[in-house]
Parts: structure tokens; C-alpha cells; sequence
């Protein structure tokens, strides 16, 4: 007997195949844009090089891929005080405070809309994304101009008498880049953050606040820990492609002592060290792999938890 | 069955233990990809004469090199007509004024398409994956010559369809890298120097050694250098009076450590956009004809009179300074290679190539171009007038070139750069 999927509407009868199929478009898709893609950088970092132009050869067959490249790669990350080590470290770090700030700044303005807005919420939602609007590169941009030694941070906080003399901001300070990360995906954080609060049902706070509990309380014990799943994806939505951003860096510092991973990624690219580009894509790679494990599981989690 | 909420496949502590066993694991893993690996070199060559299998010859001044023109790849016939177009022309942003390439539609009736790269070795990446997609190759410097003809991506001209060959300086006709221009014609032709706000630093010439002005520490935060392999560890070189294209290990490791305190002293910032940044740096290692269009980008309130250039060779017969002259080059496979050739002669006939000077800011080295009347004319401030070359700057003995290096010395310069850098 055929193996049979569900019936749909009205009793038709429909293959064990036909419900999975749905599937396919998006596989080859996965396939084509990520697997592949993801082979050929496998594919450089353990290839060859072009012995007159250096440019990468890639080698497809595994048993005779080389490693000592990427083993040299590895073994400078854990050499102290190596830039790859730096890198590294200066890139957890800004995105470690970035996404915190992103947070920090996005919950109360999503918590706001979510909660306070009213039938001005969807008002309020487009005026705060509005910066999506606008390509992430031009906004970089008009913070440089804003953040010159004449420019307008400078002028308002000697205005208001911050500062005697005008700060350098755009001379390498790392905190001129997790300002320039946090700005530039804010947008980002607040999105999913005011899809979870806007799910959490204004009687389940009632309840708590029938039952005693203060506006603090309510707030640690209910909405925030409901909270959490937006958290944790605004969390991941911000912070992962932070991980791999260079402009940033580049464009309101653009010194050593706050290059980040992308900044040797897109470096190496660009001149002959094209296969240290693939690995430290490879190690990058690697690094987010677990916290996205574990955002994933969070999330099995949680919807095992709805379902039973 | 739904699993208990406290039956949990991975809690916390679990995850927490593996992650931290996976981060001691790394080391462990690079251990095992030792064992699996190949120790062979990827690449490698002497200093001088050929390298190895691939024949690539680097030029020096006491190794000219005649770049072989072979049946495979040879230049084109005479007497042919110039192709419809469109003019595929390859090369840094904005490097040939519109006007000028608009003047040439209108004499060859045939339309221009301009792609851009923005480093060296973009260029030679590009050139390698679709060389043959582009007719003309504008902004090549010399020490890309060689790898580019030897490894078979450019093709021989044929002078025929350059008659304005002719007016290049003779000293430039035939140069070192490309013995009887077999291969390439000079563009533009500039040094190597220190731009600075006159009004802010004193005149780095009067120094016993101009390049010190770069690790001057009372301009930290507000000097900048140029990006780029060459350019960069050229100051350090430079600042020792070494060669600029050694493959030493020793003297390399020198200017390495230099670049390095340096880095941590001053905060270097590094860009070839000087004339985009004016008013945020007091000192920068600048290219002459980046200097000479400051005029055109001054912020509010500051005027070209505050700007000064200095080429510590001229003031400096003990110092090295470094210029050079950017090519042509035609792809070879180019699919409109008269139409290129034609471009090359347009450019170098003087009404085009001082009309595009005017511009463009990087000098063409013609004989018809007059020094004084670039100043006279305004088009040069005079107080930058010594961002112009004369024909005998090329035969002074401290004037330098960045040449060609073996490709395994061009990796090594390539790692430091990026140690140096960080990568920004």
C-alpha cells in the first residue's frame, strides 16, 4: 500500500512525497547559494597557489587538500599578541557590547511600541526602522561627518560645556566603533523584540499584577522572562553579521588597534593572502557555530515547552 | 511522548562543558592538521634573473628586461581599422577625466565602458579571471609588468597605431621593466612624498631625515600613510635608507619592527584619499599628483596656501625617494585591441593629456608639457610646484622605483603588511 501524507481538504488523497517536496525549492536554494559556495572556500583554504600571481587554485578532490596554511593560521591565532589574536579578541569584545548596547537601547523602545503605542504602533514601528531605509554604508558615512573634530558631536558637547577640546573621534577609538556597530544595527534588535512583546497577552501582567506583584516585579518575573526567545534571536540577529563587519571599523577608525576579523578577511581577500581569507572564514565559522547551536536548541526548546 | 521539561538532551552546563572542551580542542586539532599536511613551498625564486619554471624575470636597474614576444601571443597586424566599441577600459576610479573620454567618442564614434579596481592586486585578480573582457588596462605600475606579461595576460602593442608614442620622454621609451615598451606606454608619472599643513608642521626638509616627520610623535594621531604592501613598508625603508624592494629577510624584520612601534606610537591611519580627508591629518605620505587637486576638495575656511609637499630625494642627495610612472597595458584577447592602441595614442597627444592633467592631477610625461605654464596657468598652485617632475628626476641617482619581487618575497611583504595593518 502507498505510503500516504495527510489528506488535505475534502479527503484528497496526496503521495508521502508531495508535502516534503515543498521543501526542495528551498534545499536547492541552501544548496546552490550556501553549500557550494561554502565548498569552494573549503576548497582555497586548502588549495594551491599560483606561483607567479599567488591568486589561490582551488583544489576540490579532499585527499589532496594541504593544511599547513591553515595550521600556520591557527597556530598565530593562539600566539600572544598576534594580530589574528587581537583581531579576534578586539572582535568579541566590540560585539559583545554592541549587542548588549542593542539591548540595552532596543527592549524599551520595542517594549514601548509593543505595550504603549497604542494605534500609533505601527506609526512609531516604521519611524524606528526607518534608518533600513537607508543603506547601511551611507549612514557610516554621515556619522563621519558628524563625528570630524569640527563637527557636530564635538560642537553640541562643548556646547553643553562635556569637553574643553574638541575629541578625536574618528582617530581609532574603539569605543567610536561599538558606537558605529551599535547605531548601524539597532534597527535590527528591535524587530523581534516587539514580535515576542507583542505576543505576551496584557492579562497574563494583569494576573501578576492582581496577584500582587509591582510594575519591577511583573516586569522581571513575567515579561522578561517571556521575553527571551525575542531576546535571544534579537541577540543573534544583531551579533552575527557584526562578527563579520569590516566597514565599520574601516570607515570611523581605520587603525590597527581596532581591526576586527572582517577587516584581515576582506584584506586578505584583496591582496595575495587570499587563502588566509578562506580560513579565517573557516575558523570565524566555527566560532559561530556554537552559540547558533545553542540558539537553536533554546529555541526547540521553548516551542516543546508551548507544545506540551 | 513529550519529554519532561527537567529531561533536558543538553542543559547549561552541558553546553557550557563542551564549548570550553571544543576551544581546548582547537590547538589539538591544528596538531592533527599538522600531521596531514604538505611542507612543500607554494612558491619561490631568486632576487634577480628568472624564477624558476615560470620565467618571470624581475627588473633591476642592473638586469633591464626585454619581455619576449611569442608566436602564441602575438601584437596585431597593421593597417587595420579601429573596432565599433564599446572601449572597455580597466582602471582606478576617475583616473581619465570624462571630458576626455567623451572627446574620444566623439572622434572614434565608438562608446566607453569603465570598470574600476581598487587596489594592485585586484587588478592582477581581475585580469586573470576575465583579462579578456577588457581592451585596455589603464593605471598598471611596474612592478605588475612582468607578472603580467610572463604569465600571458597582456598583449604586445604595435607602435604603428601610437605614432604620440613619440612624444613620452626618451628616458621613459624604453624602460628597464619593459626594455623598448614591448608591452606598456607610461601614463602618468609622479614621486613619492609627505604632504602637510604648512601652517601646522614645520618644513620636514629641514630635517636631517624628512622620513623621521612620520614617527614624529607630535603628530601622533594626525598622520597618516599610504595603504598597500609596497607603499607602507616603503616608508620604513625608506626611513633606513634601504632598498625598496629587498627581499632581506633581515631588513624587512628591521622595518617590520619599525612599522610596528610605529603603529603603537602614533596611530597611524591608512588611505590613498588625502584630497577626501583634508583637515583631519597634519601630515600624510602622499602620491605628487594626489597633492596637486587639494585645491579642488578644501573643507570651509582653509585654503590651498596651508598645504605643502616635500620629496625628501631632491633636498636630499644621501636619501632615497621613490617615483614611478603608471602604464597602459592591453589585455591580451582584448576584443577591440585598435580601438585600445587608438585610446593609448589619444592620450598621449598633448592637447588630451594636458586637458586631462587638469584634472586628473598625475602628470603625463610628455615633452610638450611645460612645468612653468602648469603654474602659470593656475591649474598647479605655486606653492605646490614641486609636485612636478622634470625628465632628468628619473636619472638622479637617490630616485628610486618599486620593482617586481619574486612572488614568495611579494607573500612576505604582503604578511606584514597585514601585521603591521591589522588589516584596515
Amino acid at each position: 500500500m502507498p505510503e500516504v501524507a495527510d489528506s488535505g481538504p475534502r479527503g484528497a488523497w496526496f503521495p508521502g512525497w508531495f508535502w516534503p517536496s515543498f521543501a526542495g525549492p528551498a534545499a536547492i536554494w541552501l544548496i546552490l547559494l550556501f553549500v557550494v559556495p561554502f565548498y569552494v572556500i573549503v576548497a582555497i583554504a586548502f588549495g594551491d597557489l599560483d606561483p607567479i600571481f599567488l591568486t589561490p587554485t582551488p583544489v576540490y578532490d579532499p585527499l589532496k587538500w594541504d593544511f599547513v596554511p591553515f595550521r600556520d593560521l591557527v597556530s598565530q591565532i593562539f600566539s600572544s599578541g598576534s594580530i589574528y589574536q587581537n583581531a579576534f579578541v578586539h572582535t568579541l569584545v566590540f560585539v559583545a557590547v554592541a549587542s548588549l548596547l542593542c539591548l540595552l537601547i532596543g527592549y524599551p523602545v520595542a517594549y514601548f511600541i509593543a505595550r504603549y503605542a497604542g494605534r500609533y504602533r505601527t506609526l512609531f514601528l516604521v519611524l524606528f526602522i526607518a534608518p533600513f531605509w537607508i543603506s547601511y554604508m551611507m549612514r557610516m558615512l554621515a556619522w563621519i561627518n558628524l563625528l570630524q573634530p569640527s563637527g557636530y558631536v564635538n560642537r553640541i558637547l562643548a556646547a553643553i560645556g562635556l569637553i574643553d577640546e574638541p575629541i578625536a573621534w574618528l582617530s581609532g577609538k574603539p569605543l567610536t566603533v561599538i558606537l558605529g556597530l551599535t547605531y548601524g544595527y539597532v534597527p535590527y534588535m528591535i524587530l523581534p523584540l516587539f514580535a515576542t512583546l507583542d505576543r505576551i497577552p496584557a492579562s497574563t501582567i494583569e494576573a501578576g499584577r492582581d496577584l500582587g506583584a509591582g510594575a519591577i516585579e511583573s516586569f522581571r518575573r513575567i515579561t522578561l522572562p517571556l521575553s527571551r526567545q525575542g531576546i535571544l534571536a534579537g541577540l543573534v540577529i544583531v551579533a552575527l553579521p557584526m562578527f563579520g563587519d569590516y566597514f565599520t571599523t574601516t570607515l570611523l577608525a581605520g587603525t590597527r588597534n581596532t581591526a576586527m576579523i572582517g577587516n584581515l578577511i576582506q584584506t586578505s581577500i584583496q591582496s595575495s593572502l587570499v587563502q588566509t581569507g578562506a580560513s579565517l572564514v573557516l575558523i570565524l565559522l566555527g566560532l559561530l557555530i556554537v552559540p547558533m547551536l545553542y540558539y537553536l536548541r533554546a529555541t526547540q526548546r521553548a516551542q516543546e515547552l508551548l507544545g506540551a | 511522548m513529550v519529554q519532561h521539561p527537567k529531561r533536558r538532551a543538553l542543559t547549561r552546563r552541558d553546553f557550557l562543558q563542551r564549548a570550553t572542551a571544543a576551544g581546548i580542542a582547537l590547538p589539538s586539532l591544528a596538531a592533527i592538521l599538522a600531521a596531514c599536511g604538505s611542507n612543500e613551498p607554494t612558491a619561490g625564486g631568486g632576487e634577480t634573473g628568472a624564477t624558476g619554471a615560470t620565467g618571470l624575470q624581475l627588473a633591476r636597474p642592473d638586469n633591464p628586461v626585454t619581455i619576449p614576444v611569442t608566436d602564441d601571443n602575438p601584437a596585431i597586424a597593421d593597417g587595420l581599422d579601429p573596432e565599433s566599441g564599446p572601449l572597455q577600459i580597466f582602471g582606478y576610479n576617475d583616473y581619465i577625466w570624462k571630458k576626455v573620454l567623451n572627446q574620444f567618442t566623439e572622434q572614434y564614434g565608438a562608446d566607453i565602458e569603465y570598470t574600476v579596481f581598487d587596489t594592485p592586486e585586484e587588478m592582477v585578480s581581475k585580469m586573470q579571471s576575465q583579462g579578456s573582457d577588457f581592451d585596455i588596462v589603464v593605471s598598471v605600475t611596474p612592478e605588475n609588468v612582468g607578472k603580467l606579461a610572463f604569465g600571458g595576460l597582456i598583449q604586445p602593442l604595435n607602435k604603428s597605431y601610437i605614432p604620440n608614442f613619440d612624444n613620452v620622454w626618451p628616458t621613459l621609451q624604453s624602460p628597464l621593466y619593459d626594455v623598448d615598451s614591448s608591452y606598456t606606454v607610461p601614463y602618468t608619472v609622479y614621486t613619492t612624498g609627505i604632504g602637510y599643513r604648512n601652517d601646522l608642521v614645520d618644513d620636514p626638509s629641514q630635517l636631517d631625515n624628512p622620513y623621521d616627520i612620520f614617527w614624529d610623535k607630535r603628530f601622533a594621531g594626525q598622520t597618516h600613510l599610504l595603504n598597500g604592501a609596497r607603499d607602507t613598508i616603503a616608508a620604513a625603508l625608506l626611513r633606513m635608507n634601504a632598498d625598496v624592494n629587498t627581499a632581506e629577510s633581515a631588513v624587512l624584520d628591521q622595518a617590520k619592527q619599525m612599522l610596528l612601534e610605529g603603529v603603537d606610537s602614533m596611530n597611524w591611519k591608512f588611505d590613498h584619499v588625502d584630497y577626501n580627508e583634508l583637515g583631519s591629518f597634519e601630515v600624510h605620505m602622499t602620491w605628487s599628483g594626489q597633492v596637486s587637486y587639494y585645491q579642488y576638495y578644501l573643507p570651509k575656511g582653509q585654503k590651498i596656501t596651508q598645504y605643502s609637499y616635500a620629496w625628501p630625494a631632491a633636498t636630499h642627495p644621501d636619501l632615497q625617494g621613490i617615483l614611478t610612472n603608471d602604464v597602459f597595458a592591453i589585455p591580451k584577447g582584448a576584443k577591440n585591441p585598435v580601438l585600445a592602441h587608438a585610446m593609448i595614442d589619444f592620450l598621449l597627444e598633448p592637447d588630451h593629456a594636458i586637458t586631462n592633467y587638469s584634472y586628473e592631477g598625475f602628470q603625463p610625461p610628455i615633452v610638450q608639457f611645460d612645468n612653468d605654464k602648469a603654474v602659470s596657468d593656475g591649474i598647479v598652485p605655486k606653492n605646490l610646484a614641486n609636485t612636478l617632475l622634470t625628465e632628468d628626476d628619473f636619472n638622479l641617482p637617490n630616485a628610486v622605483r618599486e620593482l617586481e619581487l619574486a612572488p614568495a618575497t611579494n607573500q612576505l611583504w604582503q604578511q606584514i603588511y597585514q601585521e603591521v595593518t591589522g588589516g584596515v
